[in-house]
């Protein structure tokens, strides 16, 4: 039969055929375009932190990607074409994630780069998103995007800024946990910009900052700073990290043991660790922001449901695979949320290929309200076209018998501030 | 330009929300009471050193008997033609696998814990090769790619000669580069460079095989000098067709002397293997200046770290040089430094391996499952040969406290072990030159003092704080 269907083609007609494709396919990047345009695949550069201190998280991250991707194509992709991952390591380093996007824009012919987490490499990296005209979307939680500092190329439509998370805690902490806190922080851009959001928001609420005590950040024992932690706090704001955050609490523990003022936290601390480790006892009873519950509530939604189950990730917010591989549950979802936002601008935009950039930007840019969905399985968010910083709820859980138990869950509203930029003005 | 520049570094001081958010496995370890641990493992060091200060002359050397392996005279019909047809079959079967690798890195996955080039070199062949010479014996000189090509293209011919005490210069300065390449450069991993590197690196080696000769494999090409080396402490062997058993070094008891710039060529590698580690830690990024938990990546870090790992490798190098010297200057017999320094500088080898297994253990836990996942997609084009296509890659083991315990034992124990192999292995060599007891006794003694200094050095860089 073969033998057959190959006789009815004139040698002269297969050798021109075998020429054109080769010819074509030879040029680089031409390869997946060489078909129909409609059917070539979206090319997504995924910015990740495969090596250095970012790792733990680019795992996560690379998972919630790819899963979020295999949803998608599986239903049909975007306007009918699947999504293609390119991923490059960015080394967790402000000039690798910079060369990743050279990478995206001149050698894979992108149509849009994605991801990445640590500040330090979005900030190193807008830059040449803006030279390349590269929209670029990232996952980071800066407060970078929504400041101004970055460009017209650069959004985060996907995850919330740190600004907003830690000024919607206020309130919870001052109606529910106590009206006098000391903060506990390391002393570098990190800790301050909590010291300085929450002091801010707490005090507008009628709350008090009785003490502030910062730690070095390359401190690894903390019981000489415990003592200028004042009697009468009414509640411990902690944001230590790094490798010896798991022996602050230890001490902290030590310290204090069952007579100590409330405490609250952010999961940052403790994220990706098993909360039954030992010496961790005494974080029992106290609070911690979350992104996304760690835990499935009893009051789970379809959504997460589907998320979780999609992403292989179990109720304990574990691998599905090892229930003892505890996942970067608070952060990752913003991959699976910006996937599924670049795949709506591209439909709203009737995107085709590179030169329609700009408008899949001016779509971002009018979206408002997300709703919670598939897509959005965190929750609903409101996104500032402006500023290209997404709005969400914040999530407050107590640890109770080694689980987060959600607690409270912020209005939207809670994480507004003013605008501080407004990207639309600038030019493409 | 300028403005751009200024830009970029004002945007950079101003950054904050660096989001040094995960907790690593050494928050773990730093629960862990290793205020205990580590005096033990020094203790038992201690202990070793003063059994081997108590027991007579020639105690030591005992454990480095060695003992023929019966069983494979059945493999006598292999002659030495056969063997070399062998070995340049293999050598051929890892030339066309590299050539693949090769080309994988340019085509493969941009992801290095996707593209087989990079979980291979990195994961597979540079943590696995120097464990397997030192069990299984020179089994590199069958496996390197230049072997074969270079026998069936240059035969035994070669334009120039190589100098045999002079080019250990040569292996040192490669590997100095290559260590470079590996802590400094910004993406060892990314598979494009990797690829290029590789590339160049073989090509390299084959001209200079063209040049000087299949020789060129024992006295140029870093890899196959440091692998033959450690070949020499391996707990079996093969010599004129028969098989061997004995204790790490047995080898040595028949060789007397090494040309002194093998004292050189270990510290360079021994520095490496320590800096890898050090430079990590809190302590060195106090020295540097920089805070770590704000670290910027490999690129904020390049000159230090260059600077580090070359003062490192020269202070090695000198502090053993005295240890030696030290060691013979009060002793009544008449010793020439020159013949005595290349073997004595054996004994950094284990500690060398020691610390490769520590630093690298918990890489490998990890990358191994990637390449297990890319031994079944090796292409990246979706197949699943081995059936390992939704494999979950897990790194559980460094979550729980016991997990994380039992992976710091096993590193202390590879450090203790290391050393106390070492310091046998020193004396084990003194045995062999000096006459008395007493002379073997202060000969010791510096050497001792360094082998306890450097077993806590490896002990601390497991328990302090680090990034990472």
């Amino acid at each position: 039969m073969k033998k057959n269907s190959k006789s009815n083609l004139s040698r002269r007609k297969l050798m021109k055929s075998i020429a054109a494709v080769g010819s074509i396919s030879a040029m680089p990047g031409f390869v997946n375009y060489s078909q129909a345009s409609s059917s070539a695949p979206i090319r997504i550069g995924f910015q990740v932190h495969r090596t250095g201190i970012g790792a733990a998280y680019g795992r996560w991250y690379d998972r919630t990607t790819q899963a979020a991707v295999k949803i998608i194509n599986d239903s049909g992709g975007i306007n009918g074409r699947p999504i293609e991952i390119i991923s490059e390591d960015d080394g967790t380093d402000p000039k690798r994630g910079a060369e990743a996007l050279e990478k995206f824009a001149n050698q894979h012919n992108c149509d849009v780069a994605f991801g990445t987490l640590f500040s330090h490499v979005v900030i190193g990296s807008a830059p040449r998103a803006g030279e390349l005209k590269l929209p670029y979307f990232v996952v980071s939680e800066g407060h970078h995007v929504a400041s101004g500092m970055l460009n017209r190329y650069t959004l985060q439509p996907g995850i919330t800024d740190v600004k907003s998370q830690v000024q919607a805690m206020a309130p919870f902490v001052k109606n529910n946990l106590g009206k006098k806190v000391t903060m506990v922080y390391p002393d570098f851009a990190f800790g301050h910009d909590h010291r300085d959001y929450f002091s801010a928001a707490f005090e507008s609420q009628g709350g008090e900052i009785i003490a502030k005590v910062p730690i070095p950040p390359t401190e690894s024992s903390f019981s000489k700073y415990f003592p200028k932690i004042p009697r009468d706090t009414e509640v411990l704001y902690h944001v230590m990290v790094g490798p010896a955050v798991l022996t602050f609490v230890k001490e902290l523990g030590e310290f204090y043991g069952s007579k100590g003022p409330k405490l609250f936290g952010f999961i940052d601390s403790v994220e990706a660790v098993d909360l039954n480790t030992p010496g961790l006892e005494f974080l029992d009873g106290s609070y911690f922001w979350e992104g996304n519950p760690r835990y499935a509530q009893d009051n789970q939604t379809v959504h997460d449901q589907f998320y979780r189950t999609a992403v292989g990730v179990d109720k304990n917010g574990a691998s599905v695979s090892d229930p003892k591989d505890v996942s970067t549950y608070a952060h990752m979802f913003g991959c699976w949320e910006t996937l599924h936002i670049i795949k709506k601008g591209m439909e709203v935009s009737g995107y085709s290929d590179v030169k329609d950039r700009s408008k899949l930007i001016e779509a971002v840019e009018s979206m408002k309200n997300m709703p919670l969905s598939q897509a959005h399985p965190q929750g609903a968010k409101i996104f500032n076209g402006k500023t290209h910083q997404t709005f969400g709820h914040q999530y407050i859980s107590k640890m109770t018998n080694g689980k987060l138990v959600l607690a409270h869950t912020t209005s939207i509203e809670d994480t507004f501030y003013p605008d501080e930029v407004d990207y639309t003005k600038q030019s493409f | 330009m300028i403005i751009n520049i200024t830009l970029f570094l004002l945007i950079l001081l101003l950054s904050f929300e660096i989001s040094y958010a995960h907790v690593s496995e050494r928050a773990l370890t730093l629960l862990l009471p290793t205020e205990i641990y580590i005096p033990s493992g020094i203790a038992v060091l201690v202990l070793t050193i003063l059994i081997t200060y108590i027991s007579p002359k020639a105690f030591i050397g005992k454990l480095f008997r060695t003992y023929e392996i019966i069983f494979f005279k059945r493999f006598n019909f292999i002659s030495s033609i056969d063997l070399n047809s062998i070995k340049v079959f293999m050598s051929l079967i890892s030339f066309f696998l590299l050539i693949i690798l090769i080309v994988l890195g340019f085509t493969g996955s941009r992801d290095p814990l996707v593209n087989p080039l990079s979980l291979f070199i990195w994961s597979v062949w540079f943590l696995v090769m120097p464990l397997a010479q030192m069990i299984f014996g020179n089994i590199w000189s069958f496996l390197n790619p230049w072997y074969g090509i270079g026998k069936i293209l240059f035969k035994n011919n070669f334009f120039f000669k190589l100098d045999n005490n002079l080019t250990l210069l040569i292996p040192s300065l490669f590997f100095l580069l290559f260590s470079l390449f590996m802590l400094v450069d910004i993406a060892p991993d990314d598979p494009d460079r990797l690829a290029t590197v590789v590339c160049l690196y073989f090509l390299l080696n084959f001209f200079c095989i063209w040049l000087f000769g299949i020789e060129w494999l024992k006295k140029g090409e870093c890899f196959s000098v440091f692998f033959s080396m450690l070949s020499k402490l391996s707990l079996f062997w093969f010599e004129n067709r028969k098989a061997y058993f004995g204790f790490f070094g047995s080898q040595l008891t028949h060789i007397n002397y090494l040309p002194p710039l093998t004292v050189l060529f270990l510290a360079i590698i021994l520095a490496t293997l320590s800096f890898d580690g050090l430079n990590e830690t809190f302590f060195w990024f106090k020295i540097i200046n920089i805070n770590p938990l704000e670290f910027h990546g490999r690129s904020s870090v390049i000159f230090q770290n260059s600077i580090g790992l070359l003062a490192f490798a020269i202070f090695l190098f000198f502090i053993f040089l005295l240890t030696i010297y030290l060691g013979h200057k009060f002793i009544y017999e008449e010793i020439e430094f020159n013949k005595i320094i290349g073997i004595n500088s054996i004994a950094l080898l284990p500690i060398a391996i020691a610390y490769h297994i520590a630093h690298y253990l918990t890489t490998f836990l990890v990358n191994i499952q990637y390449f297990y996942k890319v031994l079944s997609d090796p292409f990246n084009n979706g197949s699943n040969y081995f059936g390992t296509g939704n494999f979950h890659v897990t790194t559980s083991f460094f979550n729980s406290i016991e997990t994380v315990r039992i992976i710091w034992l096993i590193q202390a124990f590879a450090i203790v072990f290391g050393h106390v192999i070492a310091v046998l292995l020193a004396h084990s060599i003194s045995e062999k030159y000096l006459k008395s007891k007493s002379s073997l006794l202060i000969s010791q003694f510096p050497i001792s003092i360094f082998m306890i200094c450097y077993t806590f050095l490896g002990l601390w860089i497991l328990s302090t704080p680090s990034v990472g």
